[in-house]
C-alpha cells in the first residue's frame, strides 16, 4: 500500500505541472496573439495566475486527500468482496467447509458449555448487595451462638454479623404435616446480606431471647404455596414446632428468590439464646456458618487477623473449652470463595483441558487452510503481479477463515446451549451454586473470544504463509516451486506434533482419572446399598420422648414389618453417606483422661434392632441391639470394627466399658464391621451404636431403612402406614441408598464424565488432523512415489514410506506429550484417587491407543500410494 | 464598476464553474474565458484560484476529469459535469436565485428591478 501511494503522488505532481503548464502557455499564446511581445504576455499571464508554487501545493493536498478517500471505499467494498468470494469459495468445496465447520463447533461447544459451569460456579457475583464484603467467619469448632456473637462484637473490621444454622421445623394445621427447612439467624442476618422482607418487619436483636424468639418469616415461595400469598398472615399465629416452640407469629415474608446462600429455605426464625449467656453456659446449639459484612475499607487480611489475635485470647479466657483446632481454623474467607471451595480450581483445571481440545481444533483448520493455500499460490501469485498487496490479500484469505469462524463458533454456541440442557450433567455434579447454570453476557463474550483467538489461531499463519514474498517467482515456475512446497509441509508436520502432544496429555489425564474412579467404585463401602431404600421421618420431639417415643417406634416397625416381600427392616437416625454428623467425646476403659486436652470422639449412631441385617453391616463379635436392650436395663453399645481395634489392640472389645460424653457407661455387646460413613475416598472413623431405646430424648429424625428385592415398590403403601400409626409425624425424605452412594461419588463422575469425554474429542480431532495431514503430503507426493515405482521400488516400501512420513511427527508428538503429562503430574494428582500421576500402565496405553489412531490415520492414505500407477501419476504431471 | 472577487466565495466560485461544465466537457483555459465571456468585467477569476477549486470539485465527485488533446494540439485535462455534480449545480442554482430574490427584497427600492 505504501508502494502505491509513493508511486501514485509522483504520477500526480506530474499531471499537475503539466495542467499548470498547458495553462500558462496557452495564456502567453493568446496574448501574444493580442500582439503583445513574448516577454509582456508571459509576465502577464503569470500575473494573472498568482503564486504558482502555492497553487502547485494546493493541488497536491487536494490530489493525496482524493487518494486517500478512494484507497478508504476501495477497502470497504474489498472487503464486503473479499467475504462474497469466500462464501463462494467455501460453497464450492462442501466437504472442506463441513469438516471445518464441524470441528470448530465441536471444540467451541465444549469450551463454552464448560465455561459456563465456570461462570455460574466459581464468576457470578453472589446475588446480594456489595458481594465483596461479605466473608466467612471461622473457628468452625465449638462455634456457639455466645461465641459468634462475641467474635463479631470484638471484631472492628465487622460491621455486622449473623451466625446461621438449619433446622427443620414441623409445620401442622395447614393440612398435611410437613417439615419446612428453617435458616436460624441473628437480627444482624438482614443487614449483613442486605435484604428486607417484602411483607412485614426484620428480627429485633429483643427477638433472639427464647422467651420472645416465638417469630417467623415465610420465604415468598412458601407463603404462596402454603398461604395462598395471603397478606393477611402477618401477624397470625402459626403451629410450627421445634427449635423452642410449638408456635410462631408471622410477621413477615421474604422477597422473592431470596436463598441464604446454597440452602432453600422455607421460614427463617431468630437465634434464640438467653440473655448474658457465656460461651461455657451455651455448648447447645452449634451454628453451621457465621457470616459477617465487612466495615467499609476492611480487608478480608486485616479481619482474619483479628480474628487470629481473637481466637488466641479466648483460649486463655476458656482454658480447657476453646480448643487447639478452634484456634488453629480461625480464619476468614471472601464468603464467595468458602461457597465455591476448591472447586475452583477444579474447574478451571477442566477448563484448560478443553482449551486443549479448541487448540487441536484449530490445529485441524490451521492444517486445512494450509493445504488449500498451497493449492491456491498460482491464483494469489496472478492478484500480486496485477498489483495487489500483501495485507491485501492476507485480509482476503482471512475472510474466507473469519466466515468459517463465525458460522463454527455460532454452531458451538449452540451446540453447547443444546448440551447444558441436554445433559445436565452439571447439574447432578455436586458443586455448588449450579442451580444459576444459564448462558448469559459473560458467556456469550466468551464465546466471541475464544471464536475470534481460534480465528488468529488457525486462520492467520495460513494466511501469511500462503502469501508470503515471492509469489511472482512461484507464478514463473508454474507454482510448484518445491522449497516452497516443503516448507508448508514442514508446518503440516509441526501442527500435527503438537495436536497428538496435546490429545496424549489429555487422553493420559482422562484414562487416570477414570482408572481412579474405577478403584474408587470398586471400594467396598462396608454395606449392601442395594434394594434398600430408607424413609425418613420426624417425630416431633414435643410429642415423642422417653416412653412414648419407644412404643411409637415398636409399633411402627411392627406395622412395617407387615409389607409384603419385605427382607429386612431397621431404623438409623443418621443414614451413611449423607454429610450429617453426630460425634461425641468418649473415655475408654484403661484410658486415663488428660486434664489439659478435650476428650477424643467418635461417631454416634442410634439404630433399632435389625438395622445392621437390612444393610448387610456384618456383625463381627458379640450381638446385635436387641428389644430387651431398653430405658433402665444396663446401657450397651456396638462399635465398628476399627474401633475396637483402636481402643483394644488385639484384644476382645466385647464386655468392655466404654463411657459416653466422658460420664455415661455403656457395655460393648458387639463389634460391627467397617464402613465408608461420608464417602468412598474419605477413611473410615471410629464409630459407635447405640440402642434408639435407651436414647429416648426425641427431635431427631429417624431413617426406616426397608430392604426388599424391589424395595422402592413398597414405599407407598409405608408411607400409608406411617400415616396411619400418626399423621403428625411428616416424611421428610425418601432415598436409595445406591443414590446416596452415588451422590457422594456425584463430584469424580463429573470430573471424570468431562475429562473422558474431552480424551475422546481430542483422540478423534487429533485422529482426523493426522488423516486430513497425511491426505495431503501422500497426494503432494503421489508424482515422486509413482516416479520410485516406475524405477522398481515395491509397493511395500513406498507404503512404508509413506507411512514413515506420517508416523513420524505422530511420535514425536507422542513424546512430547508425555513429557508434558509428567510436567502436569501435580495438577492431575488434585483429581486422582488411589492412583499415582506419573502411572507406567497409563502411559503405555494411552500412548499404544494413539500410536493405533496415528497409524490408521496414515495408513488410509498411504494405501493411494502404495496404489499409485506411475504412468497416470506422471502423466498427470 | 465594481469587481467581485469571485475566488472569495468558494460556493460562488464552484457555482460558476459547475454552470460552465454544463453544456460539455472543458480544459482550464477555457473555463476561464467561458467565465469572463459569460461574465464580462464584472466578474473577474483569478486564474490560479480556478484549479484549486475544480480539483475539489472533482475530489468530491461532482466533475471527472480526463486527459484529451486540446484544439491546438496539446495534451489538455478536461474536465465535464458528473450526473452527481448535475443535481447539485440544480439546486444551488435555485437557492441562488432565492438568495438574490430575498436580498433584492430587501436591499432594491420598490418597482426596481435587478
Amino acid at each position: 500500500m505504501i508502494g502505491m501511494r509513493g508511486e501514485g503522488g509522483k504520477r500526480d505532481l506530474r499531471a499537475i505541472d503539466e495542467e499548470v503548464r498547458f495553462h500558462i502557455e496557452g495564456r502567453v499564446e493568446e496574448l501574444m496573439a493580442e500582439g503583445l511581445s513574448r516577454e509582456e504576455a508571459r509576465r502577464r499571464a503569470m500575473d494573472a495566475f498568482g503564486d504558482v508554487d502555492r497553487v502547485r501545493a494546493d493541488l497536491a493536498d487536494i490530489g493525496a486527500e482524493r487518494a486517500r478517500k478512494r484507497r478508504r471505499g476501495e477497502l470497504a467494498h474489498g472487503v464486503v468482496r473479499d467475504f462474497r468470494v469466500g462464501t463462494r469459495r467455501l460453497l464450492r468445496s462442501p466437504g472442506y467447509a463441513l469438516v471445518a465447520l464441524s470441528t470448530l463447533a465441536l471444540g467451541v461447544a465444549a469450551s463454552v458449555a464448560m465455561f459456563t459451569v465456570v461462570n455460574a460456579v466459581v464468576l457470578r457475583p453472589l446475588p446480594y448487595p456489595e458481594p465483596d464484603r461479605l466473608v466467612r467467619l471461622w473457628p468452625s469448632t465449638s462455634m456457639n451462638i455466645s461465641l459468634s456473637r462475641e467474635i463479631a462484637e470484638r471484631m472492628p473490621s465487622v460491621r455486622s454479623a449473623t451466625g446461621i444454622s438449619h433446622w427443620g421445623l414441623t409445620l401442622t394445621g395447614e393440612g398435611s404435616a410437613d417439615v419446612l427447612d428453617a435458616a436460624v439467624v441473628d437480627a444482624g442476618y438482614f443487614e449483613v446480606f442486605g435484604v428486607r422482607p417484602t411483607l412485614g418487619r426484620p428480627f429485633t436483636p429483643e427477638e433472639t431471647v427464647p422467651g420472645r424468639s416465638d417469630v417467623v418469616l415465610l420465604g415468598y415461595d412458601t407463603w404462596r404455596s402454603r398461604f395462598g400469598a395471603d397478606p393477611g398472615v402477618v401477624g397470625r399465629r402459626i403451629q410450627l414446632s421445634e427449635y423452642g416452640h410449638t408456635s410462631r407469629e408471622v410477621i413477615g415474608v421474604m422477597p422473592a428468590g431470596h436463598q441464604t446462600l446454597d440452602q432453600e429455605s422455607d421460614v427463617w426464625v431468630p437465634l434464640a439464646l438467653p440473655a448474658g449467656t457465656g460461651f461455657l453456659a451455651d455448648s447447645t446449639w452449634y451454628l453451621h456458618e457465621l457470616v459477617a459484612r465487612l466495615a467499609p475499607g476492611a480487608t478480608v487480611e486485616r479481619a482474619s487477623s483479628e480474628v487470629r489475635s481473637l481466637a488466641d485470647r479466648l483460649r486463655n479466657e476458656y482454658t480447657g473449652r476453646f480448643e487447639d483446632d478452634a484456634v488453629a481454623s480461625a480464619s476468614v474467607v471472601g464468603l464467595l470463595d468458602s461457597v465455591v471451595g476448591d472447586s475452583g480450581r477444579m474447574l478451571w483445571t477442566l477448563l484448560a483441558a478443553v482449551g486443549l481440545v479448541l487448540l487441536i481444533a484449530c490445529g485441524n483448520l490451521a492444517n486445512l487452510l494450509l493445504a488449500r493455500g498451497s493449492g491456491r499460490r498460482r491464483e494469489l501469485a496472478v492478484q500480486a503481479a496485477m498489483g495487489a498487496s500483501r495485507s491485501r490479500l492476507v485480509v482476503q484469505q482471512l475472510a474466507e477463515s473469519a466466515i468459517v469462524a463465525v458460522l463454527g463458533g455460532g454452531m458451538g454456541l449452540l451446540l453447547a446451549i443444546a448440551l447444558l440442557d441436554v445433559v445436565r450433567v452439571a447439574e447432578a455434579s455436586g458443586l455448588p451454586r449450579v442451580a444459576g447454570l444459564a448462558v448469559d453476557g459473560r458467556v456469550l463474550v466468551f464465546a466471541l473470544g475464544i471464536t475470534a483467538c481460534s480465528l488468529l489461531a488457525f486462520g492467520l499463519l495460513p494466511a501469511l504463509r500462503a502469501t508470503r514474498p515471492g509469489l511472482r517467482d512461484d507464478l514463473a515456475s508454474g507454482g510448484r516451486g518445491t522449497g516452497v512446497a516443503r516448507g508448508a509441509h514442514r508446518l503440516n508436520r509441526v501442527l500435527v506434533g503438537g495436536q497428538i502432544a496435546m490429545a496424549t496429555t489429555l487422553s493420559i489425564a482422562a484414562a487416570l482419572v477414570l482408572s481412579s474412579f474405577a478403584r474408587l467404585s470398586s471400594v467396598d463401602p462396608g454395606i449392601d446399598t442395594s434394594d434398600v431404600v430408607a424413609i425418613e421421618i420426624l417425630p416431633p420431639a414435643d410429642r415423642y420422648s422417653g416412653e412414648g417415643y419407644v412404643t411409637y417406634y415398636r409399633n411402627l416397625l411392627e406395622r412395617l414389618r407387615a409389607l409384603p416381600g419385605l427382607t429386612s427392616l431397621g431404623g438409623i437416625h443418621i443414614l451413611p453417606f449423607t454429610l450429617r454428623n453426630w460425634s461425641f467425646p468418649y473415655l475408654a476403659e484403661g484410658q486415663t483422661p488428660n486434664a489439659d486436652e478435650p476428650l477424643p470422639s467418635a461417631n454416634f449412631r442410634m439404630v433399632t434392632p435389625g438395622y445392621f441385617a437390612a444393610v448387610d453391616q456384618p456383625l463381627v463379635a458379640g450381638r446385635d441391639v436387641a428389644d430387651t436392650d431398653l430405658e433402665g436395663s444396663p446401657r450397651v453399645l456396638l462399635v465398628n470394627r476399627s474401633f475396637a481395634e483402636m481402643l483394644w489392640p488385639g484384644q476382645d472389645a466385647v464386655g468392655r466399658e466404654l463411657r459416653v460424653y466422658g460420664s455415661l457407661p455403656h457395655r460393648v455387646v458387639g463389634v460391627v464391621g467397617d464402613v465408608h460413613q461420608f464417602a468412598l475416598d474419605r477413611p473410615v472413623e471410629p464409630e459407635m451404636y447405640v440402642p434408639l431405646a435407651q436414647w429416648t430424648r426425641g427431635g431427631s429424625y429417624m431413617h426406616l431403612v426397608l430392604e426388599a428385592p424391589r424395595a422402592p415398590e413398597l414405599v407407598p403403601a409405608a408411607r400409608h402406614i406411617i400415616e396411619q400409626v400418626d399423621p403428625n409425624v411428616p416424611v421428610t425424605g425418601v432415598r436409595s441408598l445406591d443414590d446416596a452412594l452415588g451422590e457422594t461419588l456425584a463430584r469424580r463422575r463429573f470430573i471424570m464424565l468431562v475429562l473422558v469425554t474431552f480424551g475422546g474429542l481430542a483422540l478423534v480431532l487429533g485422529g482426523i488432523g493426522v488423516y486430513g495431514v497425511m491426505s495431503h503430503l501422500v497426494g503432494a507426493r503421489l508424482p515422486d512415489f509413482g516416479l520410485r515405482m516406475a524405477l522398481g521400488a515395491s509397493p511395500g516400501g513406498v507404503l512404508r514410506e509413506a507411512l514413515r512420513s506420517g508416523l513420524a511427527p505422530a511420535v514425536a508428538g507422542l513424546v512430547a506429550g508425555l513429557l508434558a503429562a509428567l510436567a502436569a503430574a501435580r495438577v492431575i494428582t488434585s483429581l486422582l484417587y488411589d492412583v499415582r500421576a506419573v502411572d507406567l500402565a497409563t502411559c503405555a496405553t494411552v500412548a499404544a491407543l494413539l500410536l493405533g489412531v496415528a497409524t490408521l490415520a496414515s495408513w488410509l492414505p498411504a494405501r493411494r500410494a502404495a496404489r499409485a500407477d506411475p504412468l497416470t501419476v506422471l502423466r498427470a504431471d | 464598476m465594481t469587481r467581485i472577487e469571485a475566488s472569495t466565495l468558494y460556493g460562488t466560485l464552484n457555482l460558476l464553474l459547475l454552470r460552465t461544465l454544463e453544456d460539455g466537457a472543458l480544459h482550464g483555459l477555457d473555463i476561464r474565458r467561458r467565465i469572463e465571456t459569460l461574465a464580462g468585467e464584472s466578474l473577474r477569476v483569478e486564474e490560479g484560484a480556478l484549479y484549486p477549486a475544480l480539483h475539489r470539485l472533482e475530489r468530491d465527485g461532482l466533475i471527472a476529469a480526463e486527459w484529451g488533446v486540446s484544439e491546438r494540439k496539446r495534451r489538455a485535462k478536461f474536465y465535464r459535469l458528473t450526473a452527481k455534480g448535475r443535481g447539485r449545480l440544480k439546486r444551488e442554482t435555485a437557492s441562488w436565485k432565492e438568495h438574490v430574490r430575498a436580498v433584492g427584497r430587501v436591499v432594491l427600492d420598490p418597482g426596481e428591478a435587478l
